[in-house]
């Protein structure tokens, strides 16, 4: 694994853990009349691994298949 | 007979059908039976997992969860795929370990790894532990979808017409039928949460968004995570504990699906795709409130919510399509509970070695082991409801014995390991034992976890050595995994 991998995966695991103690989302709010926690919780988290993802596969090389089958 | 229950039986019929038509050639071996030959393709593999990965749960359970918990109950959406940003990593890892070494379950996995039998076996039997109660659960949904849908009582004798299928099925058809009638529970989930999400909103004469909106109004703390119970603390140890046992692979019925697929781009590929189908969960977590502005929230929840307000909204006939897309959500779950449980027994408790035997053993097994869930469920339905609490925190139990063995060179030995479980095991039936410490909204698998990895580093510190550098990695490509323990002698 990359540098840029651990970030990818470090910001929206902590991001998601955080959300639940900031009273401007988890309260009673709507966003695009949602429910302010439902947006970060269900509408951002999915198709933002997708596109994290994405983004590791669109990186990866032929080296990084060896290197990963050599251990 | 009422229309919504012959609509729902012929639904069952159906699925059983489908999956029957997927069996494509005599299957010979339990290498094809269990993970189709390991040849699937992205969109295969896709259906596959999601078909396994919602469950009746995805399709009524998170409607009752916003009912009793509010905003809380969201916490059930996103820690499915924040799970994939490191199983990508994981799951290629896997795939090729479990190719080279011919891995069929997630015993054979941890046995081969720490070149220990009796770890297999504990392993093996704590799986069946795990997916026991797991059946009796899609079993007592399928029961509680038909009664509710229907308004009849008769939910118990189709539900065991309709395991009796699922049953069937498997036998027949293996993992390949699994897969095909995936396809179709797949469709049908979609479609009819589409249909819902217009249907349903438009019974309250307010719209989707208007019922959002008037809801909040009316009960503004159901929009976040703030009741009694269901605080962030909840929250977020619940979102923790089912994102580590789901990222390290813990329940055993999720292996064959990744086992299945033909390579490891396959396997990348596919957690790409799979929060997309997150999205369509989405959709019906938010139904819940629909069913708050009309019921007010429940602390004691409601299962049968979404089929409440589909029998409010929809005629009896749309209705019967609902039950049937719900009896698919209950029957394709179980199934790869079933095709999960047998090759475990087989291989890793029972320890059948003869190729010829292996095939027709696990098929007895997938016999003995749906009656027994079928009879428990009927019978002491108390008693699994119970063990369930071992499904979900017990399982994580799992995760230091597959993170160890996939991650580190030199994993920790095979004492360390099992006693780490059976201390962590133990840990979670004190913690739910003791609700002293549930009560503040931890998770009992995670209480225990650190207990796990205490034990664990304590045998290992005491017992000195190490695994050797781990054979599993670059090992020759093997047949079976307990023949390579066998071979080590250990």
């Amino acid at each position: 694994m990359k540098p840029f991998h651990w970030v990818g995966i470090a910001i929206p695991m902590i991001l998601i853990f955080v959300v639940s103690w900031i009273p401007q989302i988890n309260g009673p709010h709507l966003w695009f009349g949602f429910p302010s926690l439902f947006v970060w919780f269900c509408l951002i988290s999915g198709p933002g691994v997708s596109l994290i993802l994405w983004w590791f596969e669109s990186k990866r090389t032929d080296a990084d298949d060896l290197e990963e089958v050599e251990g | 007979m009422r229309p919504e229950l012959v609509i729902g039986i012929l639904g069952m019929l159906l699925v059983a059908v489908i999956a029957v038509t997927g069996r494509k050639a005599a299957v010979s071996d339990l290498d094809e039976w269990a993970v189709a030959g390991r040849s699937y393709g992205i969109l295969k593999t896709w259906i596959l997992q999601a078909g396994e990965t919602f469950t009746t749960f995805t399709f009524l359970g998170t409607v009752g969860l916003i009912v009793a918990a509010g905003g809380a109950g969201f916490y059930s959406i996103p820690y499915v795929p924040l799970a994939y940003l490191v199983m990508y990593f994981i799951a290629p890892r896997l795939w090729r370990r479990a190719k080279a070494r011919g891995y069929l379950t997630q015993a054979d996995f941890i046995e081969d790894t720490y070149g220990s039998k009796m770890l297999g076996t504990v392993v093996g039997i704590v799986g069946v532990l795990i997916l026991l109660p797991y059946i009796q659960l899609q079993i007592t949904g399928l029961s509680l979808i038909i009664n509710t849908a229907t308004g009849t009582d008769a939910g118990t004798l189709s539900s065991v017409f309709g395991f009796v299928l699922v049953m069937v099925f498997v036998l027949y058809a293996g993992l390949g039928g699994i897969a095909r009638v995936s396809f179709f529970k797949d469709f049908m989930m979609i479609v009819i949460m589409v249909m819902l999400a217009v249907a349903i909103p438009m019974s309250t004469h307010h719209g989707f968004f208007g019922t959002i909106s008037t809801a909040a109004k009316v009960s503004p703390e159901s929009l976040f995570a703030s009741l009694q119970g269901y605080g962030p603390v909840w929250v977020v140890s619940s979102m923790a504990v089912s994102m580590i046992s789901v990222m390290f692979y813990a329940l055993p019925h999720i292996w064959p699906a990744v086992m299945a697929s033909s390579g490891e781009k396959v396997v990348r590929r596919n957690l790409i795709y799979l929060p997309i189908y997150n999205l369509f969960a989405s959709i019906a977590i938010l139904l819940g409130y629909a069913f708050i502005l009309r019921h007010g929230m429940n602390a004691d929840g409601s299962n049968g919510a979404m089929l409440t307000m589909a029998g409010e909204a929809l005629p009896a006939w749309l209705v019967g399509v609902v039950l049937v897309a719900g009896v698919a959500t209950a029957m394709v779950p179980a199934a790869a509970m079933l095709l999960a449980i047998a090759p475990l027994v087989v291989r890793n408790v029972l320890r059948v070695t003869a190729e010829e035997r292996k095939l027709k053993a696990t098929r007895m097994v997938v016999v003995v082991i749906g009656v027994l869930a079928l009879m428990l469920a009927l019978a002491m339905p108390n008693l699994l409801a119970n063990m369930l609490l071992l499904t979900f925190s017990g399982s994580t139990q799992l995760v230091p014995a597959i993170a160890f063995g996939l991650l580190m060179k030199r994993p920790p030995n095979s004492a360390a390991i099992l006693g780490g479980l059976l201390v962590g095991l133990l840990g979670v039936v004190i913690a739910e034992k003791w609700q002293v410490i549930i009560d503040i909204g931890i998770n009992s698998g995670l209480v225990a976890l650190p207990f796990n990895l205490l034990a664990l580093f304590l045998i290992q510190l005491v017992t000195g050595d190490r695994r050797a550098p781990n054979p599993a990695v670059n090992g020759p490509a093997q047949t079976a995994a307990p023949s390579v323990v066998n071979r080590q002698g250990a």
